[in-house]
């Protein structure tokens, strides 16, 4: 392979790569709006409350595979517990009333990390026997990020298994549909709203500690992938997990090539890409008309 | 009686030369205070009576909160030193410095009114600060309006001591984007490494110094060759599509002013990626940057992974020099004392900007000591044209545009190296650029403002 054959081709894996992170935050956040219509501003903040307790489990222990486990769940705790025991109560009060929440989830959780952590940033080291090169036809590849993408198709399999083959995936999507006309069922929909919310930010944990050991953990890291989650939520329509998998996958390709060939406009492509579209499509690629 | 004339005479020429000697006797030395009681987390500075008042104008709070908790180390450190020692003759008093914490939380609304507070409320001899040169610029025009001297120790555009920004209460120690850029391209002139790509910030800052650096090395190494400029956002999450153009550009030096987390995860990904140098295929790429004295990205990606790394601050503890390794040694036998926040590597060592901040300070209160006031109007023209001799360096205050000239350094990292961090490449001994290379902008407007 020729260097510019193998630039575009690592170009290509590095928007792969990005792309299924994207896609780790942005599914839960997708799924959380589609089912309860919330908009939970404060998603992000559990992906940056994962990477800190990855940094705290590794320090601990010194073993990624334990943070690998133990995170995700511990951010998918407290997911839950804002779920039962702060969302739950404003639900009554209407959607302004729990975005307006979630703002405040999102300050608190950056003031707990401040207080608990530092505001110094973090490092994460490669877990071993990921740290290294893997060199296929003239071309050289770091193995973590094929890990990324690879632990993030397993991931969505789970998820698709889940939901499609499921019983408890085929109440959520009914949920997602009509949750009235699932509670009037004798469904437990509370239980089954808290259990989605909870899910949603172990998604978001799973990307933070995956995330951990390429980027820096402070605490400005939550506002680094929330936004860009927002608009794969946005594009691909909100709600819809398919959407949320396409347009996380293209604007990861959009960056790595837009950086590649309009370097000065790669940072609004993404910005430029999502007012077209909603342009001409309000409700994203895959969102449905209320 | 002519006995007597004689006694007298000789009673009142003693009498005078005991004035006259009296402030040299009682002036304050750096170093010379009780520093081995000096603790970043206890300090307690007078706050009833007569005090020189001192503001630190910068980050306390969010991601960047450590800047402000290192000036409150260094600051607190000289003047703990010189309260020791009884503190400084000025307005016929001695007094005792009094640091207070003005929190610019890194926006320019929010440090003018934290300047203005520290100005009007607190009424503070001088504030210093600030990172961020869009803070600074608010931060000058705060300290023209209530006529209040301020020192800036870390914004670096080259601008902002140009006119219309410049104005007489604002003196700039550090460095800027051309005594950095310049710095770097003259290290560059004798080496092997000829191909550079720059990779900075999108912003004044990332864009002055690949300006300052490309015009050096056109002056110093005219066969050099930028083979790729890129600017990325602020605070970007991935490098790896930037690091892939510079792996196929055949550079031999990644050129960067990145800070923060930018230059953490450049740094880090460069070598997850397995970029190596073109010129030494052994070793990583090297970058070169102002901001490489973080212990942190250095530590996770090894101490060989960091060899050739080039540090292009605007100061460095050179423990070469005696007084810089006599300021060394006492900081690091007290940081083996402190608690957190100040117990990390990143305050192991009074590193480049921790000893920049240091050198300021010691410079402003020997000024206010030699202008003997904190008032404006005598510290302005005491410190025009005044060098400092202090640590082993030669320091000019440039007296048309306040801006400080000296030699700078750069410096290769290394490991092992000399700073007993076992885990991470640190910098080498340095090479000093003379002055004349590496040159602060100057504004022409500003000519002949000064006529001593």
């Amino acid at each position: 392979m020729s260097p510019t054959t193998a630039m575009y081709v690592a170009q290509a894996i590095h928007g792969l790569a990005y792309g299924m992170l994207l896609f780790l935050v942005a599914s839960g956040l997708t799924m959380i709006f589609g089912m309860m219509g919330i908009l939970n501003l404060a998603h992000a903040s559990f992906f940056m409350l994962s990477g800190y307790f990855c940094y705290t489990v590794i320090t601990v222990t010194g073993n990624f595979w334990l943070a690998l486990l133990i995170a995700p769940v511990a951010a998918g705790i407290c997911g839950l517990l804002v779920e039962r025991f702060l969302l739950r109560k404003v639900h009554a009060q209407g959607h302004l009333a729990e975005l307006l929440l979630t703002v405040g989830i999102m300050l608190v959780i950056l003031e707990a990390v401040k207080v608990g952590w530092g505001t110094e940033s973090m490092m994460i080291k490669m877990p071993n026997g990921l740290d290294g090169l893997i060199s296929v036809a003239n071309m050289t590849y770091p193995i973590y990020r094929l890990f990324v993408i690879g632990l993030s198709l397993v991931v969505l399999g789970i998820m698709a298994l889940i939901l499609y083959k499921t019983r408890l995936g085929m109440i959520v999507r009914a949920a997602v549909s009509d949750a009235d006309m699932v509670s009037a069922l004798g469904i437990n929909t509370p239980l089954v709203f808290m259990l989605v919310f909870g899910f949603g930010t172990w998604l978001a944990g799973v990307a933070g500690v995956v995330a951990a050991p390429l980027l820096t953990v402070f605490p400005g890291m939550a506002d680094q992938i929330g936004m860009d989650a927002f608009v794969v939520v946005v594009v691909g329509g909100f709600g819809s997990l398919i959407g949320a998998f396409f347009v996380a996958l293209f604007l990861g390709e959009l960056n790595a090539y837009g950086i590649q060939f309009i370097p000065r406009l790669a940072p609004v492509l993404m910005f430029a890409f999502m007012a077209i579209v909603l342009a001409f499509k309000p409700m994203g690629f895959f969102g449905e008309r209320e | 009686m002519k006995l007597r004339k004689v006694f007298f005479s000789a009673i009142v020429a003693f009498f005078c030369l005991t004035l006259l000697g009296l402030p040299q006797a009682i002036a304050f030395e750096p170093l010379k205070g009780d520093l081995a009681t000096f603790d970043p987390n206890n300090q307690i500075f007078p706050t009833s009576g007569d005090t020189i008042k001192v503001a630190i104008t910068d980050v306390f709070t969010g991601p960047n909160a450590f800047v402000g908790q290192s000036y409150w180390a260094t600051l607190g450190f000289v003047a703990h030193d010189i309260n020791t020692q009884g503190g400084i003759l000025v307005d016929g008093k001695m007094k005792k410095i009094q640091i207070i914490k003005a929190d610019t939380q890194g926006k320019p609304a929010v440090g003018k009114r934290a300047a203005e507070k520290a100005c009007l409320q607190d009424k503070v001899d001088m504030f210093e600060g600030v990172a961020g040169s869009h803070v600074s610029k608010v931060l000058q025009q705060v300290a023209k309006k209530f006529k209040t001297i301020y020192v800036n120790f870390a914004a670096f555009s080259d601008s902002l001591m140009d006119v219309p920004n410049w104005n007489e209460y604002t003196f700039r120690i550090n460095g800027t984007a051309s005594t950095c850029g310049g710095a770097l391209a003259y290290f560059y002139k004798d080496r092997p490494e000829k191909k550079f790509y720059i990779c900075a910030q999108d912003y004044l800052w990332g864009h002055s110094f690949a300006k300052a650096f490309k015009t050096a090395l056109k002056k110093y190494r005219p066969d050099a060759e930028i083979v790729g400029e890129d600017y990325h956002k602020l605070f970007l999450k991935d490098f790896a599509p930037y690091l892939e153009k510079i792996r196929a550009s055949g550079a031999d030096v990644i050129v960067t002013a990145a800070w923060g987390a930018d230059n953490e995860n450049m740094i880090k990904q460069s070598r997850q990626l397995g970029l190596k140098s073109p010129q030494n295929p052994d070793q990583y790429i090297p970058i070169a940057s102002p901001f490489l004295d973080d212990t942190r990205p250095l530590e996770v990606i090894g101490g060989p992974a960091g060899r050739g790394l080039v540090l292009c601050s605007d100061f460095y503890l050179d423990r070469r020099r005696p007084m810089i390794k006599k300021l060394a040694d006492i900081w690091n036998k007290q940081w083996k004392t402190w608690k957190k926040p100040y117990s990390t590597e990143l305050y192991r060592w009074p590193g480049s900007g921790w000893f920049r901040n240091i050198i300021g300070d010691y410079w402003y209160f020997d000024i206010i000591q030699k202008a003997g006031s904190t008032k404006p109007e005598k510290v302005i023209p005491t410190w025009e044209g005044n060098t400092f001799t202090q640590f082993d360096l030669n320091i000019y205050m440039r007296p048309d545009d306040h801006q400080a000239i000296m030699e700078r350094p750069v410096a290769e990292m290394v490991f092992p190296n000399m700073w007993d961090q076992p885990n991470n490449a640190a910098p080498g001994h340095p090479v000093w650029i003379p002055a004349k290379y590496c040159m602060p902008t100057f504004d022409d407007k500003l000519k002949g403002r000064v006529k001593k």
